[in-house]
């Protein structure tokens, strides 16, 4: 049962077509991310959900009601600035405690809320602190406290994490997983980083233009990426196109016209089933843990990447014969 | 080369504060005129305009068109501004000229469109005077109010606050408001100095029937220079208690902010704000 | 929803609005009907532009605020550069103090202004004294009451506003030096020619025309220590409109309308100079 649906959403902006006959929809208690490079929209839809920027057509739905045509304030849905958006006159406690005052609640459950949701995000010494005195990662829990004491159905974060530190961001991107498993939280969370998509959701969207690319698991979307788009978008594929491909493995049953390789899927080493390939290493990357090597062949140019285990051989090859399977070819529709 | 900067600096320092020194001890003078030092020094010049009720019916005077001025502005101009600012961006580029106001209508054109229009009686010429220094008000305010915004980023506080529950008027008193007050009171304090010390568009449109602190100088200047140069002390130490409150205010500002985001560069809110030389020529 | 609170947030416009209207739209649209009109406002002629362009008791305004002007503004300007490349290379608490100090004397040009240069400069003025027992006399190549004192007497408020707009140029280039310099090991007279000029040009070029346009429209100043003896634009208007014994409104109006115009003219000047320079930039 879907929890979020928008159907043929369209969001004009500054005259502008911004989203496309935009479809999608959530289960309950997920982590997804919404992923693509900066300008596609992901903003702009996360925007129309919360209905800080009102729709041209379609339909958002929540928990099966129409919330279409909703003022943000009674959507019940939250929102995670990148910029955090804390209020530099208010307290921490009385940051968090802003949305409960708002639904009126009686002031000890207020504080005790607060004060349970502070220890929950690990900023219970910070309570009586101004926004202003927190670092950025700090500052950004108490935005996610914030939005989350609330209780909303959906809780959007838009690039929550992009302003902070690579250390702090791997670290609170952990804490927040661990958060919304505990609290069973639905969650969108916007990032144009693939990395941190595939490490902290239950599913990925790909966007691109306005509208979705592609759903999935991370490892569909990284392994089975199915169109050209979403393999360049993730991971750096090789493309190649039915000549090549046909080439190296004869004629294909599957139709297509262009299609992907991973470059950690070939091999230097003989492989069953592989077909192989003579070339030169002209180029090598160290991309951290992995060597990217750029290889001349017969085919083209093709990009292999290898663990990078400071072997020597690595280093010095220069001749080298690829080994590749069929099966690791992936075709891409349009 | 450093030595050559200091120097430069001190002697725009002395250019700038050499009339203030003559006129502050042309105050003092018994008289000053025959010889190149004053002859004497006296404190009656003060004593004798301290007790000239026409002196404090003028700075009533002026206090009262300031204040009633300054409080239309507030209530009009500033909700205007940040509205603008934060929901009505296509009316944004109506703004962004007013900067430009006060050059490319002077107040001498301006006052006298206003003269022509209502010494009709129409409207009261008070009303009238302080229509026309609200106008001038304009780039002092839209450029205090602005920056203040920039720097808190009141679209993202207000879009948070309404997420959270809060209605549009409920978020802009207990979020926004609270949040520019600072860019509000340097403002106010800036458009204060120049109501206070208008004369132009005061002389033209009342003269004589209405007499602010700055056309009573020039009146008592007519007939008694040392009496004019203790009114003009006595002025320049009112605004500058004001000016100390502008810096107390900017730098609590520049603290705050500072705070806020750590690489986010203070915008000074006072400093460079060529606006606030206009008023008084 | 969004279209219902656009309309809400537009009317709460309206006050503001009507202020716009009736004390700057109104009263402008006014002026400028007057200025085609008669003595009681009607008919429709150019006979009040005609008469200020042919007759030296107008026109003569025009040239002495504008030569006023053109002088104060070249001396400030001039004045002002040095203090502005000075304080660019002071440290940050310099810096803020003289822009407040600056920010603090803006209080003190007009009617204080003109009495505090009467008492250096006038007629038994402090510095007239001082020349006189030097044996030189004053009053025989300078009079404070005429044109040339009033070029003198703005001067005072141009350096200040002319630093305030130079300074953060001079600012940023002092930047763009030590980059040149650490990078490419750029000679002074490269980086002048290179760098440095092209980027003040357009801030000296613009703050001249600032402070040419702030010189014409000095009223206070120029009333108080001239009265009516040195015609300008801005006195010359006032005493038409205002004055009890030649009141002639029209004219004034008509004053006003072509003084509003030439401001406007050297402003969209100013605009047009600083978008040709900025084209790379922008
Ligand atoms: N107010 C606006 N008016 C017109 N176009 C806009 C506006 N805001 C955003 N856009 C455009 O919408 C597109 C999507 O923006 P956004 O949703 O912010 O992208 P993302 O968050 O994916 O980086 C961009 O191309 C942007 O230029
Ligand atoms: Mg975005």
């Amino acid at each position: 049962m879907s929890y979020l649906t928008i159907e043929n959403l369209n969001l004009e902006l500054g005259g502008k077509m911004i989203l496309k006959d935009l479809n999608l929809s959530i289960e309950k208690g997920q982590l997804i991310s919404l992923l693509g490079p900066s300008g596609c929209g992901k903003s702009t839809l996360l925007r129309g959900i919360s209905g800080l920027n009102s729709i041209k057509s379609g339909k958002v739905m929540i928990d099966g009601r129409d919330i279409t045509k909703l003022a943000p304030k009674k959507r019940e849905v939250g929102m995670v600035f990148q910029s955090y958006a804390l209020f530099p006159n208010l307290t921490v406690a009385d940051n968090v405690a802003f949305g409960l005052a708002m639904k009126r609640i009686d002031k000890d459950t207020v504080s005790k809320k607060v004060a349970q949701i502070l220890e929950l995000v690990g900023l219970e010494d910070k309570a009586k602190s101004y926004p202003g005195e927190l670092s950025g990662g700090q500052q950004q829990r108490v935005a996610l406290a914030r939005s989350i004491v609330v209780e909303p159905k959906v809780l959007l974060l838009d690039e929550p994490l992009s302003a902070l530190d690579a250390q702090i961001r791997k670290q609170l991107r952990l804490e927040l997983c661990r958060l919304q498993k505990k609290l069973g939280i639905t969650m969108i969370f916007v990032t144009h980083d693939q990395e941190e998509a595939m490490a902290i959701s239950d599913r990925i969207f790909v966007m691109h233009n306005g509208q979705i690319a592609q759903e999935g698991t991370p490892s569909q979307v990284y392994f089975h990426p199915s169109n050209e788009f979403v393999a360049g978008f993730i991971g750096n594929y090789n493309k190649l196109n039915k000549e090549q491909i046909e080439r190296l493995f004869g004629p294909l049953i599957e139709e297509g016209s262009t299609y992907a390789l991973r470059p950690e899927a070939i091999e230097f080493t003989p492989q069953d089933d592989a077909v192989s390939v003579v070339g030169q290493i002209i180029e090598r990357h160290i991309l951290g843990n992995v060597v990217r090597c750029t290889v001349q062949t017969q085919y083209g140019t093709l990009w292999v990447d290898r663990m990078n285990q400071g072997q020597a051989v690595l280093n010095d090859l220069k001749d080298v014969t690829l080994f590749i399977r069929q099966e690791d070819v992936v075709t891409l529709h349009q | 080369m450093k030595k050559m900067n200091r120097f430069i600096i001190t002697l725009f320092v002395a250019f700038m504060c050499l009339p203030i020194l003559v006129t502050l001890v042309y105050s003092f003078a018994t008289e000053w005129g025959k010889s190149i030092l004053p002859s004497g020094y006296t404190l009656k010049w003060y004593a004798q305009l301290y007790q000239d009720p026409q002196f404090l019916a003028a700075i009533s005077r002026s206090l009262i068109l300031t204040v009633v001025t300054l409080a239309a502005v507030l209530v009009i101009l500033v909700p205007s501004i940040a509205l603008v600012a934060i929901y009505l961006p296509k009316f944004d580029h109506l703004f962004k000229p007013i900067v430009l106001l006060p050059y490319a209508i002077p107040g001498v054109v301006l006052a006298t469109g206003l003269m022509r229009t209502y010494t009709n009686g129409l409207v009261p010429l008070f009303a009238v005077l302080s229509g026309g220094l609200f106008i001038y008000s304009l780039p002092f305010m839209y450029q205090s109010v602005r920056s203040s915004l920039q720097e808190i980023d009141g679209t993202r506080l207000m879009e948070a606050a309404e997420m959270l529950g809060a209605s549009k008027v409920y978020a802009f008193i207990r979020i926004l408001l609270p949040n520019i007050k600072i860019g509000i009171m340097v403002g106010s304090l800036l458009t204060f100095s120049a109501f206070f010390g208008e004369f132009q568009l005061t002389n033209m449109i009342l003269g004589g029937d209405f007499e602010t602190i700055r056309i009573y100088m020039l009146r008592v200047m007519k007939v008694n220079g040392h009496l004019s140069s203790a009114v003009v002390m006595t002025y320049l130490i009112l605004l500058v208690i004001i000016s100390a409150l502008i810096i107390k205010l900017t730098n609590m500002n520049r603290k705050r902010s500072s705070m806020m985001r750590e690489e986010a560069a203070f915008k000074p809110i006072v400093k460079g704000s060529p606006a606030h030389e206009l008023l008084n020529h | 929803m969004q279209q219902h609170w656009k309309r809400q947030a537009q009317a709460c416009l309206l006050p503001l609005a009507a202020v716009l209207l009736l004390f700057l739209a109104v009263p402008l649209v006014i002026m400028i009907r007057q200025s085609f009109g008669d003595q009681n406002g009607d008919g429709f002629s150019f006979a009040n532009f005609m008469q200020i362009l042919s007759q030296p008791f107008y026109y003569d305004a025009f040239r002495n605020s504008f030569f006023i002007s053109i002088y104060s503004a070249l001396a400030g300007l001039v004045l002002a550069m040095f203090v502005a490349a000075a304080l660019a290379r002071m440290n940050e608490k310099a810096q803020e103090k003289i822009t407040l100090f600056i920010n603090m004397t803006a209080n003190f040009a007009g009617v204080p202004l003109a009495f505090a240069y009467i008492i250096l400069l006038g007629n038994a003025g402090l510095v007239t004294l001082i020349l006189q027992h030097m044996g030189i006399s004053l009053q025989s190549f300078f009079n404070l009451y005429s044109w040339q004192g009033l070029a003198l007497t703005y001067v005072y408020f141009q350096v200040p506003l002319g630093v305030l707009f130079l300074y953060p140029a001079f600012k940023g280039m002092d930047q763009r030096w030590g980059e040149a310099v650490a990078l490419l090991g750029a000679s002074r007279f490269s980086f002048w020619a290179r760098i440095g000029i092209p980027h003040i040009l357009p801030s000296v070029l613009g703050t001249f025309i600032i402070l040419f346009a702030n010189g014409m429209g000095t009223y206070e100043t120029a009333y108080a220590l001239v009265g009516g003896t040195v015609s300008l634009v801005t006195t010359r208007i006032a005493s038409s409109v205002s004055g009890d014994i030649f009141a002639q409104p029209q004219i004034g109006s008509a004053m006003a309308v072509l003084f509003s115009i030439l401001m406007i003219a050297v402003l969209l000047v100013n605009q047009y100079l600083l978008h040709l320079f900025r084209r790379d930039i922008k």
